[in-house]
C-alpha cells in the first residue's frame, strides 16, 4: 500500500487512526563488505599493483567468457607476443584514455608560467581523446569503430578481438566485456519487504531548509505519520542505507568547514540514534564527510555517534558498500566513482553510467586515475564478483531508477539515490519485486 | 472518531492550545501524554472541532499532514495549511493519509522551524506507537566497551607498543636488580680474586659476570634506559671481542672454570660473549701487573699511578653520586677496582682518558713500563688512535696505545712472569691501595671524570677496536 495505487480505498479506511502497534519486519543481513574494510592500506606502495591486480582478475574473467563468445578460432595473445601483422587475435588489457582536457597538476602548472587562464571544466572530454590499452608490460594504440572512445574510460579491463597493423595500430574488430556474472537466484517474497535509500542529508549545511524534511522523513520512518494501515506498510520498511553525504554532500560548493562538522556532530548523532530506534540503519561515508577521501572509505569512527552507536541497529559501514538483506544483494557507492565516469566520458546520466559499470564488472574504473584510492597491492577491491540484486549511486542529482537485465538474465534495480539536501526525496525499494519509487518530504 | 477519546486529555489539550497558547503536534502530545500517536492524531481532531463548536470566533492555526501520489506520480509527503489542504488533494492523484500536524491558536504563521523546535530528533523515541524492529536495541556497557577495543585494534597499533614500553620501563629495573645482584655477588668474588688472580682466572670470573650481566640487556630489546648500557656494552664487547681471538686460549679454559663456579653466570651465554668474558681479563691482568708493577716497583711514580687509579675509580664513585643509572655500572667498576681495575677499563676507560693525557705527558718523561701500563689499561678507549701512531714509533708508546687490545698480548706474557711472582703480595697490596684511593681521590677526580666522560666517546671505542683488530690480523 505504501505506493500502490489500487491499495488505497475510501478515504475513510485510509484515515483510520486505531492505535495498533506494529512490530518492524526482520530481514537477515549481512555485511559482505569485508573487502572493502580490509583493504591494505600501505601508502608506500604505488598504484601500478592495483592495475596488475585488475588486470589479473579480469584475465580469468575474460578468458572464459572470450573463448565463448568467439570459441577458440583466436588466440589470446599477450601485447609482447604480438609478432605477426594482420593475423587476427584476442588481447586483454586495460584501456587508457588519452585526454587532452584532463586535469594535470604539470600542464597547470606550466599553464601558470604562461599565463594562460584556463577555463575550469566539468567535463573533460575532447573529440581529439584516444584509447590505448596496456597490459604487464606494454600498450597499443587503438583504432577501429567498434570501440567508442566517449562511452568507456580508463582503467576498464577488456578483450578485444582484431589485428595489429603494420605501423603498430591495432585494429578493433569487436568488443567482449566481462560483464556481469552470474546472479544468484533471488528469493521469492511473499510479502513487500522494502528497503529505503538516503543520501546527501548535508547536516553540516547552514541552510536547515531540508530539516523540516528530516523530521517528516523520520515521522515517517518512525511510523508515526499515517493512518494505521499506512502505519502497516511503513512497518515493511526492513532497513535504511545512507549513501553519503551525511555531514556534507556533494554539492555544497565550499570546503568541509571543520567547525560546522563539530558542530552539526551532536544533531547527526541525534538522528542516527532516532532512525536506528525504530529501523535498521547502515551509514555510508561520503567524499566530503569526516572520513578519508580514499576509496574504499573506512567507516565513520564511532565516536562521532555517542548515542547512535549504543543501538545494534546502527551500522558505521564503508564506502563502497555491499550487503545482504534477507538474501537480495545490495551494492552501492556515495556517488564519486559514477560521477567521475560522467566527467570523463560522453556517458550523460547517472543511469547509464550504472549501467556500463555492471558491464565492466567494475565499480570504479577510473579509482586510481581520476579517484583517489588506497594503493591496494593484492587485490582490487572495487571488482564486482557478485552480481548485485540492488545497484545504488548515492549523491545523484535526481532520483531514477531503472531495471538492468544482464545478459545471463540478471535483474539488477538500478537506483539513482537523489540529494536529500536538494530534493528531500528518498528512494524506497520493493525487494519483493524490485519495484523502486520514490517518496519526498516537504 | 472510533478511538475514545477522555475528557480528560481533551481539557488537557484545550488549556495547552487555548490557554498555555502553544504550538501542539500530534508527536509531542503523544509524548507528554503518553498516548499512542493515532490517539492522539484523533484527540486533536476532536479537540479541533469541540473548539470550533463552543468557541467559533477562537482562530486557529492547524496543519495537516497528507501523503500521496501526485499526478506525474511522484509520491509525496507534505504539511500544509487546512485552507491549503483542498488544493493539496486535489493536486493529488491518490491520497494515502491525510490527517491533523499541529494546531496552534492565532494566526497561521507557524513555520516549519517551530515545528521542528517542538519536536526534536531526541524526542522521537519517546512517542508512543514507534514502529520498531527486533534489532533496534541498545548494547550493552559491555557490548559498547568492545566496540571501542575493536575500533582500537583496528585503528591503530601502536598500542602493542606501548604495551612493549611498559615492559621495557621494566626490564630496566630488572637489570639494576641484576647488577645489585651482581654486586652482592661480588664480595664473594673479591674474595676469590685473590685466589683467581694468582690463577689469573679471578678477573676473568669477575669480568664475565659484569659482562654477562651487560649483555643481558642487549639480548632483551633495548630500553630507555638500558640502551645506555648497552650502548656502552656493545662497545666493551667490542674492544673485548678482538683481543679475545689472540689471547684467551689458556683464559677459555679458566673462563670455564669461571664459570662453573659462578652461580650467576648463564648457560645460554653466547660464545661472542664467551670472547668477550675473555678479552676483559686480558686487560684485567694488565692491570693486575701494572698495579703490581707500580706498587712494588717505584716510589716515584708510585703517586701518581696510585692517583691515577683512585682517580679512575673514584670517579665512578662520584658518578654514582650523580645519577643512578650510572651508579649501577659504576658500582660495579668499583668493586672491579676493589677487586682489580680489568672491570674499570670498560667503563672506565671513558673517565681515564683525561687522566691518560696527564698520563701521556708524564710517561714520555718515564721509561717506566708500569706507568704506562696502568695508564694505558685504564685510558685506552680514548687515546688508542693518536696514541697509535706513537706506539708504532716508539715502544714505549705502542706498549701505551696498544694499551686494550695490545696489551692483552703483552700482559699476558708479562702476567705469566708476574703472575707467579707476586700474585698474593699483590692483591694485598691493590686492596689496600684501592681503599686509600677511594679515600683520598673522589673530589679532585670529579671534574677530570666529567671532562673524560665528555671526550669519551663511544665511536672512538668501536674505531680503535676495529684499528686494533685490524693490526692484530697483521
Amino acid at each position: 500500500m505504501l505506493f500502490k495505487v489500487e491499495a488505497s480505498k475510501s478515504e475513510e479506511v485510509s484515515n483510520n487512526l486505531v492505535a495498533r502497534e506494529f512490530e518492524r519486519v526482520d530481514l537477515q543481513y549481512t555485511d559482505c563488505s569485508k573487502r572493502f574494510y580490509q583493504v591494505s592500506r600501505d601508502f608506500s606502495k604505488q598504484y601500478a599493483h592495483i592495475y596488475a591486480a585488475r588486470l589479473n582478475t579480469f584475465r580469468n574473467i575474460l578468458g572464459e567468457i572470450v573463448r565463448k563468445k568467439w570459441s577458440d578460432k583466436h588466440k589470446i595473445l599477450k601485447l609482447c607476443e604480438l609478432r605477426e601483422k594482420g593475423t587476427t587475435c584476442v588481447i586483454i588489457g586495460t584501456l587508457f584514455k588519452h585526454q587532452d582536457l584532463k586535469p594535470s597538476i604539470l600542464k597547470e602548472l606550466s599553464d601558470e608560467l604562461d599565463i594562460i587562464p584556463q577555463p575550469a571544466r566539468t567535463h573533460f572530454v575532447n573529440d581529439s581523446d584516444t584509447l590505448v590499452l596496456e597490459d604487464e608490460l606494454q600498450r597499443i594504440k587503438l583504432a577501429g569503430d567498434c570501440i567508442d572512445v566517449h562511452q568507456v574510460v580508463t582503467g576498464v579491463v577488456c578483450a578485444l578481438l582484431g589485428s595489429e597493423d603494420g605501423d603498430g595500430l591495432f585494429t578493433v574488430q569487436d568488443v567482449c566485456w566481462p560483464e556481469c556474472n552470474i546472479q544468484k537466484p533471488l528469493p521469492k517474497i511473499e510479502e513487500d519487504r522494502y528497503i529505503v535509500l538516503v543520501s546527501g542529508l548535508n547536516m553540516a549545511s547552514k541552510s536547515a531548509e531540508h530539516w523540516f524534511s528530516l523530521h517528516l522523513f523520520l515521522e515517517w520512518l518512525a511510523g508515526l505519520s499515517g493512518s494505521a494501515q499506512y502505519q502497516e506498510q511503513l512497518s515493511k520498511i526492513a532497513r535504511v542505507i545512507v549513501a553519503g553525504g551525511v555531514f556534507t554532500n556533494y554539492n555544497s560548493e565550499s570546503a568541509l568547514n571543520e567547525a560546522d562538522v563539530i558542530a552539526s556532530a551532536g544533531s547527526v548523532d541525534a538522528l542516527c540514534a532516532a532512525a536506528s530506534a525504530v529501523a535498521p540503519l547502515d551509514l555510508m561515508p561520503g567524499c566530503r564527510d569526516p572520513a578519508g577521501i580514499m576509496l574504499p572509505q573506512k567507516p565513520f569512527h564511532y565516536c562521532l555517534f555517542p548515542k547512535a552507536v549504543e543501538y545494534k541497529s546502527f551500522n558505521r559501514v564503508s564506502n563502497p558498500y555491499e550487503c545482504d538483506v534477507g538474501g537480495f544483494l545490495c551494492l552501492g557507492t556515495s556517488g564519486e566513482p559514477i560521477k567521475d565516469i560522467l566527467r570523463y566520458s560522453k556517458i550523460d546520466n547517472y543511469l547509464d553510467a550504472m549501467r556500463m559499470t555492471l558491464q565492466w564488472r567494475h565499480l570504479a574504473p577510473t579509482c586510481p586515475d581520476t579517484v583517489p584510492c588506497t594503493p591496494c597491492t593484492d587485490t582490487d577491491p572495487f571488482t564486482i564478483y557478485k552480481c548485485p540484486a540492488v545497484y545504488f549511486c548515492g549523491n545523484t542529482e535526481e532520483f531514477a531508477t531503472s531495471m538492468y537485465e544482464g545478459t545471463n538474465g540478471q535483474r539488477v534495480r538500478l537506483v539513482c539515490v537523489p540529494d536529500f539536501c536538494s530534493t528531500k526525496t528518498v528512494a524506497v525499494v520493493n525487494l519483493a519485486n524490485l519495484d523502486c519509487y520514490s517518496m519526498s518530504f516537504s | 472518531m472510533e478511538v475514545e477519546i477522555s475528557k480528560e486529555n481533551m481539557n488537557i489539550v484545550k488549556e495547552m492550545v487555548l490557554d498555555e497558547e502553544r504550538l501542539v503536534t500530534y508527536a509531542t502530545l503523544s509524548k507528554e501524554l503518553l498516548i499512542h500517536v493515532n490517539v492522539s492524531k484523533s484527540l486533536l481532531k476532536a479537540v479541533v472541532d469541540d473548539i470550533r463548536q463552543n468557541l467559533p470566533k477562537t482562530e486557529l492555526s492547524i496543519s495537516h499532514v497528507i501523503s500521496g501520489l501526485s499526478r506525474d506520480h511522484q509520491a509525496r509527503t507534505t504539511v500544509c495549511l487546512e485552507s491549503e489542504l483542498q488544493a493539496v488533494k486535489d493536486a493529488m492523484e491518490t491520497v494515502f493519509f491525510n490527517h491533523i500536524y499541529s494546531v496552534c491558536k492565532g494566526t497561521p504563521k507557524v513555520d516549519n522551524v517551530a515545528l521542528m523546535a517542538v519536536n526534536k530528533f531526541e524526542d522521537f523515541p519517546l512517542c508512543v506507537g514507534l514502529i520498531k524492529g527486533n534489532s533496534c536495541v541498545k548494547r550493552s556497557l559491555e557490548e559498547i566497551g568492545s566496540l571501542k577495543t575493536t575500533s582500537h585494534d583496528v585503528a591503530s597499533t601502536s598500542q602493542p607498543q606501548k604495551t612493549k614500553s611498559a615492559p621495557i620501563m621494566k626490564k630496566p629495573v630488572k637489570t639494576t636488580e641484576e647488577s645489585t645482584n651482581v654486586k652482592v655477588a661480588e664480595p664473594s668474588q673479591v674474595k676469590s680474586e685473590p685466589i683467581i688472580k694468582k690463577e689469573i682466572v679471578s678477573p676473568k670470573k669477575d669480568v664475565s659476570q659484569t659482562n654477562k650481566v651487560k649483555s643481558e640487556p642487549k639480548g632483551k630489546p633495548q630500553k630507555g634506559i638500558a640502551g645506555f648500557f648497552s650502548k656502552q656494552n656493545g662497545n666493551t664487547s667490542k674492544k673485548t671481542v678482538e683481543p679475545v681471538k689472540q689471547t684467551i686460549k689458556e683464559e677459555i679454559k679458566s673462563n670455564g672454570s669461571v664459570k662453573s663456579n659462578a652461580e650467576e653466570v648463564v648457560t645460554a651465554v653466547k660464545e661472542e660473549e664467551m670472547e668477550v668474558d675473555i678479552d676483559i681479563p686480558a686487560p684485567v691482568t694488565k692491570s693486575n701487573t701494572k698495579e703490581s708493577a707500580s706498587s712494588s716497583s717505584s716510589l716515584k711514580n708510585g703517586v701518581g699511578t696510585n692517583k691515577s687509579k683512585p682517580q679512575a675509580k673514584n670517579k665512578p664513585v662520584s658518578q654514582v653520586k650523580k645519577n643512578a643509572k650510572v651508579d649501577k655500572k659504576r658500582k660495579r667498576v668499583l668493586k672491579v677496582s676493589d677487586s682489580e681495575s680489568e672491570e674499570d677499563k670498560d667503563p672506565f676507560a671513558d673517565d681515564t682518558p683525561t687522566e691518560i693525557h696527564e698520563s701521556d705527558d708524564e710517561i714520555p718523561p718515564t721509561p717506566t713500563i708500569n706507568t704506562v701500563k696502568i695508564t694505558s689499561g685504564i685510558i685506552n678507549p680514548r687515546k688508542r688512535r693518536k696514541i697509535v701512531d706513537k706506539t708504532f714509533t716508539d715502544e714505549e708508546g705502542y706498549i701505551l696505545t696498544k694499551k686494550v687490545e695490545v696489551y692483552e698480548s703483552c700482559s699476558d706474557n708479562e702476567e705469566e712472569g708476574e703472575k707467579k711472582e707476586n700474585v698474593q703480595t699483590n692483591q694485598l697490596k691493590k686492596e689496600i691501595v684501592v681503599k686509600e684511593v677511594k679515600e683520598t681521590s673522589p673530589k679532585q677526580n670529579k671534574k677530570e671524570a666529567k671532562n673524560s666522560k665528555k671526550k669519551i666517546s663511544p665511536p672512538q671505542k668501536g674505531k680503535q677496536a676495529t684499528m686494533m683488530s685490524f693490526f692484530k690480523k697483521v
